[in-house]
């Protein structure tokens, strides 16, 4: 068995908000070998980036917490380290790049001075001069003139931003990126050449590689296992092979490539999931899809479905036992 | 950025020329007469006349303007009508104690009112959160020279700790100092409060402590700089409002500086007087909004590259 450089056990998250308390992440499991790419998809508010966010331990303070369940980064359990501990865990060992880069970068600081930022906290054994050096490298590998480091954010594209967001986060050849939808703010052609560069800076670091998205086209370019998240639990996982090719799928996998529109068949009508995602503050009992579910079974309504397992593949629904 | 401060000292000089032209126009139509104001009642016709065409009284008003202002561009600020002596004096020997009193108000407020703010936002909802933030409402609300005379009251003759009033030492300028920061003190720690509650909220905050930067270097490198704009806009205003503030101030402290002076001179209708001192009121407001832009370039380079360079 391959050694897995994250395992998240039964974790639950919960944001305590004036209408009530958000039920984002509800007992989810996860898992992601060494070396490894996982695509998490699923709809807005399926908790995605909450999960993300609890990886790192930066939820919103005082309004998100862990409320149960364990996380295991390279063996080592996390979820009760002390927020000094975490600070030399993030952008270290574990890193993460945000969703939008034009406001993911601080107006005021140089880029050379952010990515130096990162080595400065966490390698500050190397000396200015060896840290300034490195700085150069990064952006070399990123596609991006060193004579730039000097210039501010505002001086550069989307895209040049968002390869030094990556620069930034794989200044310390972390173990684990996490990348919550690097792309989605990127055009299309700028889309390509972002993530063919992360994967091949992946493989550079050998590091893992959790990204986020709700594309599941970038996930058949990028990933080699698949999670799918709906109301905070994954509900379908498996290998690449597993979701896209596998006869068995939860009704609601079905239904996300079903509105994937297809330019081989003549239909008039795109064919979305009938419904909206539940309301986090009060889920439904039983599975939380349901009441939007075209199969929906009697027991659906007030049992929680467990997982089924075909080897890889993993089903979490009452039509799998 | 050169060429910016050449081009923005420049803008100056239209601006001079406008309030300038605004004041004398008011001075020379409002009601009251200057000569009579020296002579006094007694005063004959005919010697009221003569000094009226002696300080070139009865010319045209745009004539005497101009005549003021090429005497003004040359250092020339005439003679003062009440006290008969040169204006320029009189003014730079008040001025230095007004500015004076106007700096140490704003080192007082900066010096307070920027880590309270800082404070307050980090320790959001907390005691001492609570605690700064009614003490501002106070210090808004209470009326400036009330504060002073409570002051007066309090630590001159209850406890004699400070002088009530004078300047020789700069033990007097402490309670004209609280006493006219307080409320721009006020202000400033409600400003520096929600700009940096509201910095903390940026994605890019997010960001630095995704990088593994600790909590004091959140707060200064990362959101005080950005959060640094509004604060320094809110300072450079209230130097606007803490040199009107002065003339109430130096007043109840018995202080002689340019406040004072102008209200004086107003009463006097001693026109050069008035002059001079709102024309040196206008290059300072000028030079401190100049000096807000500069630090503005400095401490944001998005603004730098909109001064070209």
């Amino acid at each position: 068995m391959k050694k897995k450089i994250l395992e998240i056990k039964d974790l639950y998250v919960e944001y305590i908000t004036e209408d009530g308390i958000v039920h984002a992440v509800n007992g989810l499991n996860l898992e992601l070998e060494k070396g490894q790419t996982l695509g998490l998809v699923g709809e807005t508010g399926a908790g995605k980036t909450t999960t993300v966010l609890s990886i790192m331990k930066l939820l919103p303070e005082q309004i998100g917490r862990i409320t149960k369940g364990t996380i295991l980064l390279d063996g080592n359990n996390i979820t009760d380290l002390r927020e000094t501990e975490m600070q030399k865990l993030r952008g270290n060992a574990v890193s993460m790049i945000f969703q939008d880069p034009m406001t993911s970068l601080n107006p005021v600081l140089s880029v050379g001075d952010q990515i130096a930022e990162v080595l400065e906290l966490h390698q500050a054994e190397l000396g200015k001069k060896r840290i300034d050096e490195r700085v150069d490298e990064i952006l070399d590998m990123v596609g991006l003139q060193k004579e730039r480091k000097v210039e501010y954010p505002h001086q550069f594209s989307g895209g040049m931003k968002q390869r030094i967001v990556i620069a930034m986060a794989l200044a310390c050849e972390p173990k684990l990126l996490l990348a919550d939808e690097p792309t989605t703010a990127l055009d299309v052609t700028i889309q390509a050449q972002v993530l063919e560069m992360m994967n091949r800076l992946k493989d550079t670091f050998s590091t893992s590689m959790m990204l986020i998205t709700h594309d599941l086209g970038v996930v058949a370019q990028t990933c080699d296992s698949v999670a799918i998240m709906y109301a905070g639990r994954v509900i379908e996982q498996g290998t690449l092979k597993d979701i896209y090719t596998a006869g068995r799928h939860h009704p609601y996998t079905i239904g996300l490539f079903n509105s994937i529109p297809d330019l081989t068949k003549d239909t008039k009508r795109l064919s979305p999931i009938k419904g909206l995602m539940p309301d986090p503050i009060n889920l439904p009992n039983g599975c939380a899809f349901h009441p939007r579910c075209p199969e929906c079974l009697d027991v659906c309504r007030y049992e929680m479905p467990e997982e089924s397992c075909y080897g890889t593949h993993k089903i979490r629904c009452h039509l799998y036992k | 950025m050169t060429r910016y401060i050449i081009k923005r000292i420049l803008a100056m000089i239209p601006v001079l020329l406008g309030i300038s032209f605004v004041i004398f126009t008011i001075m020379s139509l409002t009601p009251g007469d200057p000569a009579l104001a020296i002579l006094g009642k007694d005063a004959t016709p005919e010697a009221l006349e003569l000094l009226r065409e002696d300080m070139g009284l009865n010319e045209h008003f745009l004539l005497r303007y101009a005549k003021y202002m090429t005497n003004a561009f040359r250092g020339d600020f005439g003679i003062s009508y009440s006290t008969r002596t040169p204006v320029f004096d009189e003014v730079f020997s008040r001025y230095p104690n007004t500015l004076k009193l106007s700096f140490f108000s704003i080192i007082f407020m900066v010096v307070l009112g920027i880590p309270i703010g800082i404070v307050s936002a980090v320790k959001k909802y907390s005691l001492i959160d609570s605690i700064s933030m009614i003490g501002a409402l106070l210090l808004t609300s209470i009326p400036g020279f009330w504060l002073g005379l409570m002051l007066i009251l309090q630590l001159s003759l209850k406890y004699r700790l400070l002088p009530a009033i004078g300047i020789d030492s700069w033990k007097n300028y402490i309670m004209p100092c609280i006493t006219l920061g307080a409320a721009d003190l006020a202000i400033l720690v409600r400003i520096t409060r929600s700009n940096m509650l509201e910095i903390v909220r940026q994605d890019y905050i997010r960001t630095a402590r995704a990088k593994g930067a600790g909590k004091m270097r959140v707060i200064f490198k990362h959101t005080l700089r950005n959060a640094m704009l509004p604060i320094v806009t809110t300072i450079g205003l209230c130097f606007g409002s803490l040199l009107s503030g002065a003339i109430i101030v130096e007043s109840v402290f018995g202080m002689p500086g340019v406040g004072t002076m102008i209200i004086n001179a107003i009463r006097a209708k001693d026109t050069p007087l008035v002059m001079a001192s709102v024309l040196f009121f206008t290059i300072i407001i000028g030079l401190i909004n100049l000096i807000v832009d500069i630090i503005y370039a400095i401490i944001d380079p998005r603004v730098r590259s909109s001064y070209g360079g």
